[in-house]
């Protein structure tokens, strides 16, 4: 099995080279192969080094008067390349956890570490430069800007991380071939389909090359042939770039497909 | 910071959302800029044209005009009175010693008293009437003793600021008393005794608006081919008003209706004829004058009751002169030898007491330039457009008739015309040159003395408050449209255009911040995601303070053109209108010169630029700080 595993990561890895050397054809060709072969596969258990660590994580929001604490000492590890889904009811905590993770909040008491870097020590400058690098963000609405075309909106990230236009421009063009939006580049977010927009966030939260994916609920917006296809699209990802993916879900399809699903109940870790 | 063509990028699909309410903020906030826009072509345009024009009159120099404080508080001065009375005394004595001389009948009582008394709820007051014999003599002797500021005066006053020369003028229609002026239509002389209606207008104008003026401020004026100098036909030089020119070449004045390039055409027609034209005036002094009168009314009593069987003629009747402006003659004398004796002894009578013996001749003058009419606000509305462009546009040296001042040296009777003593004629209007504008600003700013009638009082003396506030006895102003009133004017725009600046700005950054505060707004959500995939606090207030920069030029943008198309319409309208007070008010020699009332400014749309900048950008401020203190997850969960 383990050799198994071993040869679809390196069909994969493959794929993904031939589409940095623009080897487009042959990058669509390995990714298909690679992602059938992806599909199915079993659950499997974290082994590379840690990625992101919470250590008695507690978020306590202030309503007018009243106080809602929204994480009450989470304490969590994820693996480098590993694909986690946090589900729970609504209202668990489990969005808080996931935006504390991405730096987007600062938590009342506790630590998030990621990447060796303790966010809750970082200036509001470099927990910018921290998104912009190290995170991918994608959002149940997808949030393209609707008067930029597809290819313009995937470089956003990349203006802000000041890379050139050409690399910017390259960059755009291969992911937009490896997520099937290759001949959408020239159009408007309105002029595509949900799952589109869908692939064209993943696209743009890829292009700066992050470590980590947040995504909240990214299917929550989508049909269930569409969000199955997000779902495949994020474990292609996580094999061929090796990055963590961590997913907020109501769906326990999609969870079913995370290598590991960290529950949260009123504000903690339930499993 | 991110590059500027990307945040341009990003600020431009921000210029896209909310159509309707950017629209009606760029075309309100353009609209009040437009104006500051308009107004700055249209007088960019006009000081350039005045600039254009007044190379050719008195543009150039540095002048001022000092008018001397005049008061006449003798009207109530006790010491004049007296004198009055005495002189009035002395009058009636020495007049009922001639009459019993002559043996004519004398009533004192019939001589007019030079002292009226008013009842005034704090008793009786006195009033000198200066009207009378006594009252005038009184107020003479005063004069003489103590004259008002002269030009002497006016020297010591300016010494300290390196006067170049001096000038006066001095109008000739105080010193008539009486005298008329006519001009000889075709050589003849017209007899009428209708009042004018407009004497203003026309060669009867000369009478009202005949000055004398320094040949040193004609000669800018003085047509092409033409000199100042007293002809050796003895005809002398003259600049007429235009309506007079047009008369005296026999041109139907123009309808009030007529076209602008009607009266370009007409202007560029009397400039072109004007010069060399020669016309005699008929000069009857004040008994001549009357007998005249006396004249026209009897003959035109005689054709009257010419038919009517019982009509007597009187027994004395004068006739209309037999040759142009020729001695009134007596048609008619059945007088009885005492009757004549009687009138003998009357006249000499009255000419012992001041009464001249009828005098009347021709003077023959030379048109050597053409002026503009003296308006008075006669005809049209005093606040029009064209009364407007008149204003700007004003001669240096006003309207009206000018003849140098130096012919009088040349001809003794032109000099004792304009030097008869008089009451009524105020000191001259006398004028200073400097080498520069900045001796020129000072001496004005320094010495005109403008007397608070309030602190002064009815019997206060003006000259002495001046001479106390440290000033010189006279009212002093740029002269004209010279460069020195340009200056002003120029100043006077800056100002203005200054403090509606600031104000167009105020409105105009409310009504954008109300735009960009709401697009901003609008834009949480985005802001959020842009923070979340790494956009720094910077990058965002670079976005939209970009998007107010190009929503500022948009503004600019609109205000220029709108500006642009208004100033482009008034030079359209108004130009020929401009050009046919410049002509005349700048005697320019290139007849094809115009007036326009627009130019291009580039410092003055730089400043709207900026100031739309300026109103774009502090609009932006306040609401872009609250939006980069805002939380974006928060702003993501409210959007959602």
């Amino acid at each position: 099995m383990c050799n198994v595993l071993e040869s679809e990561k390196r069909k994969k890895a493959t794929a993904f080279l031939k589409v940095f050397n623009n080897d487009l054809e042959a990058a669509i060709a390995a990714l298909k192969d690679a992602s059938l072969t992806a599909r199915g596969k079993p659950r499997r258990k974290a082994t590379g080094p840690v990625l992101v660590k919470t250590e008695n994580l507690s978020k306590t929001y202030k309503i007018g008067r009243q106080r809602v604490e929204a994480l009450k000492d989470v304490s969590i590890e994820i693996h480098e390349g590993e694909f986690v889904a946090f589900t729970g009811p609504s209202g668990s905590g489990k969005s808080t956890l996931l935006q504390l993770i991405g730096g987007l909040d600062k938590p009342s008491e506790g630590k998030v570490i990621v990447d060796g870097q303790d966010l809750t020590r970082l200036s509001d400058r470099a927990l910018s430069n921290f998104r912009n690098k190290t995170i991918g963000f994608v959002f149940q609405f997808f949030y393209l800007q609707p008067f930029l075309n597809l290819k313009t909106n995937l470089t956003v990230p990349a203006i802000f991380a000041r890379t050139n236009r050409k690399e910017r421009s390259e960059a755009a063009e291969k992911l937009a071939e490896a997520v099937g939006l290759a001949d959408r580049l020239k159009h408007l977010p309105k002029e595509l389909s949900g799952g589109q927009m869908q692939r064209a966030a993943i696209a743009r939260a890829l292009l700066n090359k992050p470590k980590l994916i947040l995504a909240d609920e990214p299917t929550g917006n989508l049909d269930s042939k569409n969000g199955t296809a997000i779902i495949e699209l994020f474990e292609k990802v996580r094999e061929e770039f090796g990055t963590t993916i961590v997913v907020v879900t109501h769906d326990p399809k999609v969870a079913s497909h995370a290598d590991r699903e960290i529950v949260l109940e009123d504000g903690r870790v339930a499993v | 910071m991110i590059g500027l063509r990307d945040a341009t990028m990003l600020a431009l699909t921000k210029l896209r959302t909310r159509k309707i309410r950017l629209t009606v903020t760029i075309v309100v906030s353009g609209l009040l800029f437009s104006g500051l826009a308009a107004a700055s072509f249209v007088a960019h345009g006009v000081i350039n044209s005045i600039n254009s024009f007044s190379k050719e009159g008195l543009g150039n120099r540095y002048l001022a005009a000092a008018y001397p404080i005049t008061y006449y508080s003798f009207y109530e001065n006790e010491e004049v009175i007296e004198r009055a009375i005495a002189i009035h005394k002395d009058l009636v004595e020495r007049k009922q010693a001639e009459a019993k001389r002559l043996g004519i009948p004398y009533d004192p009582s019939m001589e007019p008293s030079p002292v009226t008394e008013v009842d005034t709820p704090n008793g009786k007051h006195r009033y000198l009437d200066n009207f009378t014999p006594a009252g005038k003599q009184a107020v003479l002797e005063y004069l003489t003793a103590n004259p008002l500021p002269g030009e002497e005066d006016l020297k010591k006053v300016a010494a300290p600021y390196n006067p170049k020369q001096f000038f006066s003028s001095k109008y000739l229609s105080p010193n008539l008393e009486g005298a008329q002026l006519k001009v000889l239509k075709d050589g003849e002389e017209q007899f009428d005794n209708r009042q004018n209606d407009r004497p203003f207008r026309g060669v009867d104008s000369l009478t009202q608006a005949w000055a004398l003026m320094s040949s040193g401020l004609l000669e800018p004026f003085v047509l092409p081919g033409q000199n100042l100098d007293v002809g050796s036909d003895g005809s002398i030089p003259i600049l007429a008003p235009f309506s007079a020119v047009e008369e005296l070449l026999e041109l139907k004045g123009l309808p009030a209706s007529a076209s602008a390039a009607e009266r370009l055409e007409r202007t560029k027609e009397v400039r072109a004829k004007a010069p060399d034209i020669r016309f005699g005036v008929c000069y009857r002094n004040s008994t001549s004058a009357s007998l005249l009168q006396q004249a026209i009314a009897t003959q035109q009593d005689i054709e009257r009751n010419k038919d009517k069987k019982d009509y007597r003629q009187p027994d004395l009747v004068y006739g209309l002169p037999t040759e142009p402006c020729g001695e009134v003659p007596i048609v008619r004398d059945v007088r009885s030898k005492a009757e004549k004796e009687l009138a003998a002894k009357q006249q000499e009578f009255d000419r012992i007491f001041g009464t001249p013996d009828p005098e009347q001749r021709i003077i023959t003058f030379r048109i050597v330039g053409v002026m503009p009419d003296i308006e008075f606000g006669l005809g049209g509305p005093a606040f029009g457009i064209n009364e407007i462009i008149r204003g700007l546009v004003a001669s240096s040296l006003g309207g009206g008739w000018f003849t140098p001042a130096e012919a009088t040296g040349k001809d003794p009777f032109l000099n004792e015309l304009f030097t008869a003593p008089s009451i009524f004629s105020g000191p001259e209007s006398l004028y200073v040159e400097f080498n520069t504008a900045a001796q020129a600003k000072t001496f004005i700013d320094k010495e005109t003395c403008k007397p608070d009638f309030a602190k002064v009082g009815l019997e206060g003396n003006p000259i002495q408050y001046c001479i106390e506030q440290g000033k010189g006895p006279f009212d002093i102003m740029p002269f004209g449209s010279n460069s020195l009133a340009l200056e002003d004017a120029r100043k006077g725009f800056g100002k203005i255009f200054g403090w509606a600046a600031l104000g167009v700005s105020v409105i105009a950054g409310i009504i954008m911040m109300g735009t960009v505060g709401r697009m901003i707004a609008d834009s949480r959500r985005e802001t959020a995601v842009f923070r979340a995939i790494g956009a720094k606090r910077l990058d965002i207030a670079e976005i939209y303070l970009v998007y107010a920069i190009c929503l500022s030029l948009l503004v600019a943008l609109f205000a220029i053109v709108v500006g642009l198309a208004f100033a482009l319409y008034a030079d359209h309208r108004w130009s020929t209108e401009a050009t046919v007070h410049a002509l005349t008010a700048y005697n320019a020699h290139d007849l094809n010169k115009t007036f326009s009332l627009y130019g291009w400014h580039t410092p003055n749309v730089l400043v709207i630029v900026g100031l739309a900048l300026a109103a774009g950008l502090l609009s932006a401020a306040f609401p872009l700080l609250r939006n980069l203190r805002r939380n974006p997850i928060r702003d993501m969960r409210d959007e959602t």
